[in-house]
């Protein structure tokens, strides 16, 4: 039978081979009729000219005469693709595809892949801001930390359109909604639990924060890098300061019992371990696993190999096992949020995005699992009505927080979400079943 | 309810703890510019250091603790300025406050503090030094209506000079 490390490394070969015969994944088409060329007086110069003047005048009707309504920018300096480390922009541009490939295919959304030629964190951010007209909304990715936690909050702070960025506020939004189901299984309560988060990147981080808005107890949590457990006596605090102030914020609320030491020591005695590290099966070992209290849920989000293989994580006594890949149960996977809260957002034409609307996401996405068990604490990417009832949920909410610039009723968004999602999927299936869209071979 | 901080003149016995808040404020400046960086042998030496500080008449060493453990320092030398008026000043040099009790104003206490142990001996000019991108120092002392009176510059020689 094909091994874990097998199955890893023929996906590897199959997506080298696919690349090569469909160079790209995605394409632009057209979305209006032209069945002559006088269809471009219309379209075209010279009646399009009205439209710029209205969009002059209202710059919010750019959102309703033109495709901005639907458009994302997907937008990386490729300096931390995937657990490759920084392959630059034009090797993030594969992974950006992919990207662009679920938004389209989920969410009904025109992603467009930037990857820039941009490092520095000034340049990164005044590219990013005038691209704004240009689109709904912003989704960053694959951006080292700390810099990562810096150009989310300058642009989300500066822009009137939703940034996100996926690797801290998708993988958090998920995570969450995991969370909430494997709690259910367990038989706790998010207010008296212990929560280890191994690892203080940019996913970490932003679980943290965003575990603390949802009603988790900070003082109860433990967050630890390749120094040890945060706590704020550490001889680096003063450099996390200026470096990495959401870091060092956690440093200073988290740990209320101050302790010291490694994964070992913030691993006993916890309830719920968050792993967002190295990707080496092993790096958490069975021994701290059987040190957790009973019933412990461990999430070992490390791609593409976990640090601890599930079954490992079971037979040490853990109750509920997460991982981010597909072949488990349980996959912990950014695509079964960002696609819909996108969706949501678009629809809402939103301002923005918080941690409010990314909790009534999660707590959307958790109800689609109404009997939780061990190996079922969240939807499988399949669930085709969960994406227009989570877009419903997340438009309705920017609504109610006065993010939105267009109020309407959550069956209406529910309504308007689905018909988007479903006619994009008609058109793309037509393409495959004519032929237009090759099949994969094998 | 939690134990409020105190402020109090420092003694010999602080050496060990203002020492080590003295090295967290070094490393903290050597992040700002090269030109300060820690001279490891000096942080060996740092109790004996912290001692000649406290102990110095021409200083004044001020700290906060809570429940007996030392939270954070201020130290100011006096100065007499031969040319100008007025005669004398303050100047705080060295001024760290632990982590978790930041923007808890103990800074500020501290700060306050200074101001009246300065005014007992006549001083009515109190003035801060800290390297120029250290823009959280310079934030809390605008903040308390400090001015730059004074710049200073500096470049390295090399050997071909």
């Amino acid at each position: 039978m094909e091994g874990d490390v097998q199955r890893t490394k023929r996906y590897d070969s199959v997506a080298y081979e696919q690349s090569l015969k469909y160079k790209g994944k995605i394409q632009t088409l057209p979305k209006v009729p032209i069945t002559s060329l006088q269809d471009f007086s219309v379209w075209y110069t010279p009646g399009v000219a009205e439209v710029s003047r209205r969009i002059k005048d209202n710059t919010d009707l750019s959102f309703e005469l033109t495709g901005r309504w639907n458009s994302v920018a997907i937008v990386t300096d490729g300096t931390r693709v995937l657990g490759l480390g920084n392959v630059g922009p034009e090797a993030a541009m594969p992974v950006m595809e992919g990207k662009a490939l679920i938004f389209n295919y989920l969410g009904g959304i025109n992603a467009i892949p930037l990857p820039l030629r941009a490092s520095g964190r000034d340049e990164f951010i005044a590219t990013v801001k005038a691209l704004e007209p240009s689109f709904g909304a912003f989704n960053l990715e694959d951006i080292e930390s700390p810099k990562c936690f810096f150009v989310l909050q300058a642009l989300q702070k500066s822009m009137e359109v939703p940034v996100w960025h996926d690797d801290q506020l998708g993988t958090a939004s998920i995570t969450l909604a995991g969370l909430l189901n494997a709690l259910k299984v367990v038989g706790k309560k998010r207010e008296d639990v212990t929560v280890t988060l191994i690892g203080s990147g940019a996913a970490n981080v932003a679980i943290a924060n965003l575990l603390i808005a949802a009603g988790f107890r900070a003082g109860n949590m433990y967050l630890v890098d390749h120094m040890g457990i945060l706590q704020p006596e550490r001889a680096d605090m003063d450099k996390l300061m200026l470096e990495n102030p959401l870091k060092y914020d956690l440093a200073m609320k988290t740990n209320a019992k101050r302790k010291k030491d490694g994964i070992e020591a913030a691993m006993k005695g916890a309830d719920i371990v968050i792993s967002a590290s190295k990707s080496e099966a092993g790096f958490i070992h069975k021994e701290w696993v059987q040190e957790m209290n009973d019933d412990g849920i461990v999430f070992a989000l490390a791609n593409p190999v976990p640090e601890i293989w599930p079954k490992d994580a079971k037979d040490a006594g853990a109750k509920v096992v997460a991982t981010g890949r597909s072949d488990f149960p349980n996959q912990i996977n950014n695509s079964l949020v960002f696609p819909s809260l996108f969706r949501g957002v678009l629809d809402a034409r939103a301002k923005g995005v918080n941690f409010e609307v990314m909790i009534a996401a999660s707590e959307e996405i958790a109800r689609f699992i109404e009997e939780p068990e061990p190996d079922r604490i969240v939807p499988t990417m399949d669930q085709w009505e969960m994406y227009p009832t989570v877009a419903a949920t997340v438009a309705y909410k920017t609504v109610e927080l006065g993010l939105a610039r267009r109020q309407h009723s959550r069956e209406w968004f529910l309504e308007n979400a689905t018909e988007i999602i479903d006619a994009n999927r008609r058109i793309y299936s037509s393409l495959l079943k004519t032929g237009l869209i090759k099949k994969m071979e094998g | 309810m939690e134990p409020k901080y105190i402020i109090r003149r420092a003694e010999e016995k602080d050496s060990t703890e203002i020492a080590k808040m003295a090295v967290r404020l070094k490393k903290l400046n050597e992040e700002f510019d090269t030109q300060f960086r820690v001279d490891e042998s000096a942080v060996e030496r740092g109790t004996e250091i912290a001692k000649g500080m406290i102990s110095n008449s021409n200083n004044i060493v001020l700290i906060a603790e809570k429940a007996g453990k030392p939270i954070g320092f201020i130290l100011a030398e006096l100065r007499t300025r031969i040319f100008y008026l007025p005669k004398k000043e303050a100047r705080i040099t060295e001024f760290y406050i632990m982590p978790e009790f930041r923007r808890t104003n103990l800074g500020l206490s501290l700060l306050n503090e200074m101001k009246k142990e300065i005014k007992k001996l006549g001083i009515s000019l109190l003035s801060a030094e800290f390297p120029t991108l250290n823009t959280i120092a310079l934030k809390f002392y605008k903040k308390f209506l400090f001015r730059e009176i004074i710049s200073v510059y500096g470049t390295e020689i090399s050997e071909a000079e």
